[in-house]
């Protein structure tokens, strides 16, 4: 309590202590609670965010509750967008695309991830950091580069038909991106060559977080490799997982560049997205209120489907 | 006290330094604005167009360096974008107060319908009588750009915009594989299919087509809906009239024609895979004898098969019809409301339908609005045929507007819809149907 003292005693050697608390006293708060000058330091992160994530959304918001063709005056539509958005079998299919696309885009590339970190969580691999770079390579290529690349590898007569058919498998063959039962997988399949890499190398950081001591001992206690994989590796992966499988997610429902550059959303309405529907309402077909309650849509789905994991999978005992 | 004082002084200088600059500054260029007046009054107008593509780029830029060179005093400051990003950029440039004075739009209600709504752009109604656009062309030519002065009503009311080229959609075939089939350009729509026949029994698909991109079929689609129906009742359907419908016995039998071609195997296998570009390459290094398109694919065509590559318009039921074809003037270019220069503007409009304008367009390989009586080509060239096609077809009832315009989303919902038909997932039924509905949704009432 001498620390509050009167201006006029002589200054007493300074502490770092009983410089905070005089300056807390002058403030006339209590010690230890907060000071408002520390959301100074926040202003700027803030600022920026609302600026650039939180009025747009709002705008969005705002917008979807409006039929506006991007140009003459708006008129309230209330939830009719959103009633279109519920009741339209080509957005309704486009949303049904995404969820199909996160098996390719999430669930594969995770399982191959993991195939992947747990054969190397015990072996010793030469040139590990090369091998890496290699798989992560798809994730630093352009999409768009990607696509263009994956429409001759898919093309009728591009590699991957030649061969099916040197092997004997020429029935099979087909113009992939062009096939109405397999243009989707087709363009799923470019979503996991991306992600596998970047699943990959999350998770064998994480492996290689594990204790090896905890290896030795499922190895006394007699454990083969796919017990430890799921007593072991698996647990100890899940904070990974969670972060992993949102990135993924969110990647898969918000789909856009391969599909644009690759199959435009055909053959018919095949591989059709909600991002693609949105592009092409807002932009072009004079539609931006529908475009904006698809967009909230999926930014709802997204959100939730965000929460949802990290409640289930992230290990909240941490 | 000291060090204050002499900041301070400090200070004023810099102001009187400043302030000298300044009027310095404005004396220079009051004394250049004065210089300029002297000599004639600079107009710079702001072009933005579609024109990206090889020819008509360097079509574009020659046309902008004769009206230059025409017009002393006057600069053109042109943006060119490839026709996709213009489409999603057009309106929200028009809207902006920077807006271009001269820009491309495209007709129907997707972008020309919502610059009128929006009155971005000017009536041409004045500037028509004044340069005599009305005789260049019929009413049937012009009506893609015009509008009902409120935007709602297309293909009638109001001119709004002028093009420079024109586009016709017909069969190119290659001229020695025709040949090779014993087989000369067909006079009816039998002696077509017997060709495609002929050709099959050979091995070959007569058919190149790129279908990945979604809208070549659509071509094919267009051109045999304009074999079976009337181009009367088509054109009603595209301008959005009251009780059109595309659900005809006429148009279903059309769709049934092109899945039937496609069941034949007239197109390679897997077609909807195949890229546009792609094809468009084989065909002019001499694979596949027929294409079905328009004339942005002759350029390519004729650098690589030279005189072998030959066009003609389906050919009609009988010999000697009326020969029906899909086309229109191209897009169509307007003047920005905000333009300040609307006058030269205009001026720059009627030089890109002069016969001048029309031979040079013609010289880059292109097909010119203008129809041309004398056209300085070659004649056995394909652009021969594809401006004789157009001479004759625009001077005709029988030009049918594209299909793809009638309502905002008609572009996804008939290429879509193309695609499936093709590809046999959907019935000639289902299509007309589907396209039908799309429709209804937009031309309610």
């Amino acid at each position: 309590m001498t620390a509050v003292s009167e201006p006029t005693q002589p200054p007493r050697p300074v502490t770092g202590r009983g410089g905070r608390v005089r300056r807390s006293a002058r403030a006339g708060r209590a010690p230890g609670s907060p000071r408002w000058v520390g959301l100074l330091y926040l202003a700027p992160g803030v600022i920026a965010y609302v600026l650039f994530v939180l009025a747009p959304l709002g705008n969005n918001l705002w917008l979807s509750f409006f039929n506006w063709d991007g140009i003459t005056t708006s008129t309230w539509a209330g939830l009719d967008n959103y009633s279109t958005v519920f009741h339209d079998s080509q957005i309704r299919g486009a949303f049904y695309h995404s969820l199909v696309l996160i098996f390719f885009y999430s669930v594969l590339p995770v399982i191959l991830g993991l195939l992947l970190a747990a054969t190397m969580s015990h072996m010793r691999v030469r040139g590990l950091a090369t091998f890496r770079a290699i798989l992560f390579l798809p994730q630093v290529i352009s999409t768009v580069v990607v696509a263009i690349t994956f429409q001759w590898l898919y093309a009728d007569t591009g590699p991957l038909n030649q061969m099916l058919r040197a092997v004997g498998l020429g029935s099979v063959a087909r113009g992939w991106l062009g096939d109405f039962d397999y243009a989707l997988p087709a363009v799923g399949l470019i979503g996991t060559w991306i992600s596998t890499g970047l699943c990959m190398v999350l998770l064998m950081a994480g492996v290689q977080r594990i204790p090896i001591t905890l290896y030795e001992a499922a190895r006394v206690d007699g454990c083969g490799a796919i017990r430890e994989f799921f007593a072991i590796t698996l647990p100890g992966l899940r904070n990974e997982l969670a972060v992993v499988l949102t990135i993924t997610i969110i990647a898969a429902l918000r789909s856009f560049d391969i599909i644009y550059v690759a199959s435009l959303g055909g053959p018919g309405d095949q591989t059709l997205v909600p991002s693609l529907v949105i592009y092409r309402d807002a932009f072009r077909n004079n539609a931006v209120g529908l475009a904006s309650a698809i967009a909230i849509v999926l930014t709802v789905i997204i959100l939730a489907v965000a929460f949802i994991v990290t409640r289930l999978v992230e290990d909240r005992a941490k | 006290m000291d060090h204050d004082k002499r900041s301070e002084r400090r200070g004023v200088r810099w102001l009187l330094v400043v302030a000298a600059a300044l009027v310095a500054l404005v004396a220079a260029t009051s004394a250049q604005g004065k210089s300029t007046k002297a000599s004639a009054d600079p107009v710079t107008l702001k072009v933005f167009d579609a024109n990206n593509d090889p020819g008509p780029n360097a079509e574009q830029i020659e046309l902008i360096k004769r009206f230059e060179a025409a017009n002393p005093g006057v600069t053109i400051k042109r943006t060119s974008v490839p026709f996709n990003n213009f489409l999603n950029t057009v309106k929200l440039n028009l809207s902006s107060s920077d807006a271009p004075d001269v820009s491309d739009g495209n007709q129907g209600p997707q972008i020309d319908g919502a610059l009128v709504k929006g009155k971005l752009i000017t009536p041409l109604t004045d500037y028509a009588k004044k340069f005599g656009w009305n005789k260049l062309w019929t009413p049937t030519t012009l009506a893609p750009n015009t509008f009902s002065a409120d935007g709602t009503q297309f293909g009638t009311g109001t001119l709004w915009g002028v093009s420079s080229r024109a586009e016709i959609v017909g069969v190119y075939y290659n001229k020695t594989k025709l040949k090779a089939l014993g087989m000369g350009v067909p006079k009816t729509f039998a002696d077509f299919e017997k060709i495609l026949a002929a050709s099959k029994a050979k091995g070959q698909p007569p058919f190149m087509i790129g279908n990945l991109d979604k809208y070549p079929g659509g071509h094919y689609m267009m051109t045999l809906a304009d074999h079976y129906s009337s181009p009367a009742a088509l054109r009603n359907w595209v301008f959005g009239r009251k009780g059109a419908t595309f659900d005809t016995p006429a148009v279903r039998k059309a769709a049934a024609k092109l899945q039937q071609w496609a069941k034949a195997g007239y197109f390679e296998n897997s077609f909807n895979s195949v890229k546009d570009s792609d094809a468009q390459a084989r065909f002019a290094k001499g694979e596949g004898l027929f294409v079905i398109s328009g004339p942005w694919v002759n350029g390519g065509f004729a650098t690589g098969l030279k005189d072998n590559v030959g066009f003609f318009l389906l050919p009609p039921e009988v010999a000697g019809g009326p020969t029906k074809a899909t086309g229109s003037v191209s897009l169509p270019i307007h003047i920005s409301s905000k333009s300040k220069n609307p006058e030269m503007a205009a001026k720059f409009l009627n030089y890109l339908t002069t016969a001048e304008a029309a031979n040079i367009i013609l010289q880059k390989g292109d097909l010119p609005a203008r129809p041309l009586t004398n056209p300085k080509v070659d004649p056995k060239s394909s652009i021969a045929s594809i401006v004789a096609a157009w001479r004759k077809t625009s001077q005709s009832p029988n030009l049918v507007p594209y299909m793809d315009w009638p309502t905002p989303t008609m572009f996804d919902t008939l290429m879509g819809g193309v695609q499936s038909l093709m590809a046999g997932q959907k019935s000639p039924e289902d299509f007309t149907k589907s396209v039908q509905d799309d429709w209804a949704k937009y031309h309610k009432g």
